[in-house]
């Protein structure tokens, strides 16, 4: 009986991890794709084209499931890191996922890989430059506007989606202060560009982001729109006013918040305070023994 | 591995314990279930503590399970940034109210010697729970503003996966990659929120269980008052049933 359990189990497993290696193109969409692309230059991250003959699959695994911690011990990692900025989230993946993956690179990546240097470059800028009617940087006012509503929640998002200020700041004169938790996002066109934004917004890599946006993601004309703002917001950063108030806001608005509640608190239940719980029915006794 | 320990291990301990320590005390020292009342030792610091303290607290925890039942009716709320801060304002001001509101009792309770002849260790310890909970919560709301929408849409999720045993740690673990003081702040609050269910049956906590909530429904007590007590001593003076007026009959 036991034997048999274990041989189940062990073939379940077994077809469980040859289901998820058949995989790697989907897996790769899926986790990947929102930041890297396999020979079409670099999006949020570095193109990934031939990865597999540059980096060992441990080295890959180690950056993929915590980039931070590996970037302390390597140098590589750490340089990269360094290049792009912010580590690369860590990736909930499992080992055979991440060999699917890479074997998936592996396969689509063509046999030139270490080509020549200006390949990479004139295709980065091939996303954008495809259509010139969706270059957010070609956006009309409406459009701009529309993104500037969907982040600060004005315009409820398509599909019911959490506003983008709720987490993020965006240096404007039309929006109040945005949220701490999340990334300032002010110049986040001028870090990542249209195909970054794009990325990011379509599947988020941050956990936290994904599951927000998991059963409500944005629409692609929502993307647009919010891309049109960031680029705007980006570059008129320079013109808008510093927020004096800014990290103070919830102090003064909470300390004059807590002093109607103690208000109203006072006064409905101050008489308690002063009076017996019985101070009435005793008076009663007393004015109506008079009475007589 | 903390992290899981924490927000995937934890929940389901403190809530294990809290129902079956609860069932426990109630069947064997039902009379206990109570935050045994020390007002009748001291009563006007009680008072201005007790007040500020209960209703921030009921205002917050009645918050906190609006985001959880129905976060899309907060976010909706939330959509214009007036109503944004209405809700974040008024949420601080609980807060303080519940900060101001546990420092008048601690100091209270330490300095009160019939108060102190009733204290159990328990006591303290719920009080220094409380207070980081308070604060870690106050420091969430100013380092992670606009708590109240994301609250909605990621710790949602997140306590929605615990009771659905599958708790999504990660989501929780890197809440946010630029803020770390936020980061170590909400999980604090969530840690301490999950230590404040657990040791629920071993502390004056049990009150939550009781609170008296039927109180706001229930009818009111109809106090019969005889008006004037010189006369009704005289039997001849009551006939019942047919006036309320003595005097008459």
């Amino acid at each position: 009986m036991k034997l048999k359990l274990i041989g189940v189990s062990v073939s379940m497993a077994l077809s469980s991890l040859s289901a998820t290696a058949q995989d790697g193109a989907a897996v790769f969409k899926q986790t990947c794709s929102a930041c890297h692309s396999i020979g079409k230059g670099k999006l949020v991250g570095p193109d990934l084209k031939g990865v597999n003959t540059k980096r060992s699959e441990e080295w890959i695994i180690n950056f993929v499931k915590n980039a931070q911690a590996f970037g302390e011990k390597d140098a590589d990692a750490k340089a990269m890191i360094t290049e792009y900025g912010y580590p690369m989230p860590n990736q909930n993946v499992s080992d055979a996922d991440i060999k699917a993956i890479i074997s998936y690179i592996a396969e689509n990546s063509p046999a030139e890989a270490v080509a020549t240097e200006a390949a990479p470059a004139t295709t980065a800028s091939a996303p954008a430059a495809q259509d010139p009617a969706l270059d957010p940087a070609n956006a009309s006012d409406e459009d701009i506007l529309a993104g500037m509503n969907i982040f600060s929640g004005k315009q409820r998002l398509e599909n019911g989606g959490v506003s983008c200020i709720s987490c993020h700041n965006v240096n404007h004169n039309d929006l109040v202060a945005g949220g701490l938790l999340a990334k300032d996002l002010t110049k986040v066109y001028e870090r990542m560009g249209a195909a970054g934004v794009n990325g990011i917004l379509s599947a988020p890599p941050f956990p936290a982001m994904a599951s927000s946006y998991k059963d409500n993601p944005l629409t692609e004309k929502e993307i647009y729109q919010l891309s049109a703002f960031f680029n705007k917001a980006a570059s008129a950063d320079v013109y808008s006013h510093q927020r004096a108030y800014n990290s103070n806001l919830l102090i003064y608005g909470g300390g004059g918040a807590f002093v109607v509640i103690a208000s109203i608190i006072m006064l409905m239940f101050i008489e308690r305070k002063r009076k017996c719980v019985k101070e009435d029915i005793y008076k009663r006794q007393i004015k109506s023994a008079c009475s007589k | 591995m903390l992290d899981f320990l924490l927000f995937g291990a934890l929940p389901y301990v403190a809530l294990a314990v809290m129902l079956i320590g609860s069932i426990y005390r109630y069947t064997k020292n039902g009379f206990q279930v109570s935050s045994l009342s020390s007002q009748f030792l001291e009563g006007r610091q009680l008072f201005f503590g007790s007040q500020f303290f209960h209703w921030g607290m009921i205002m917050l925890f009645l918050g906190h399970l609006i985001g959880f039942l129905i976060p899309s009716a907060v976010l909706a709320w939330n959509g214009d940034p007036v109503r944004l801060l209405v809700l974040e304002f008024s949420a601080f001001g609980f807060a303080l109210s519940s900060l101001i509101g546990i420092l008048l009792l601690i100091k209270r309770r330490l300095t009160t010697k019939r108060i102190q002849m009733v204290s159990n260790n328990m006591d303290y310890v719920v009080y220094a729970v409380i207070l980081v909970q308070i604060i870690s919560g106050l420091a969430v709301a100013y380092y992670g503003r606009w708590g109240s929408n994301w609250f909605a849409s990621v710790m949602t999720p997140y306590l929605r996966s615990v009771f659905a045993f599958n708790p999504n740690v990660d989501v929780i673990a890197q809440l946010s990659t630029s803020n770390e003081m936020a980061l170590l702040m909400v999980k604090t609050h969530i840690t301490s929120a999950f230590v404040i269910i657990g040791i629920i049956p071993f502390t004056r906590f049990v009150h939550f269980l009781v609170a008296p909530v039927d109180y706001i429904w229930r009818k009111y007590q109809l106090v019969i008052w005889n008006w004037n007590n010189k006369e009704i001593r005289n039997s001849r003076n009551y006939f019942p049933g047919k006036s309320r007026d003595f005097r008459n009959n």
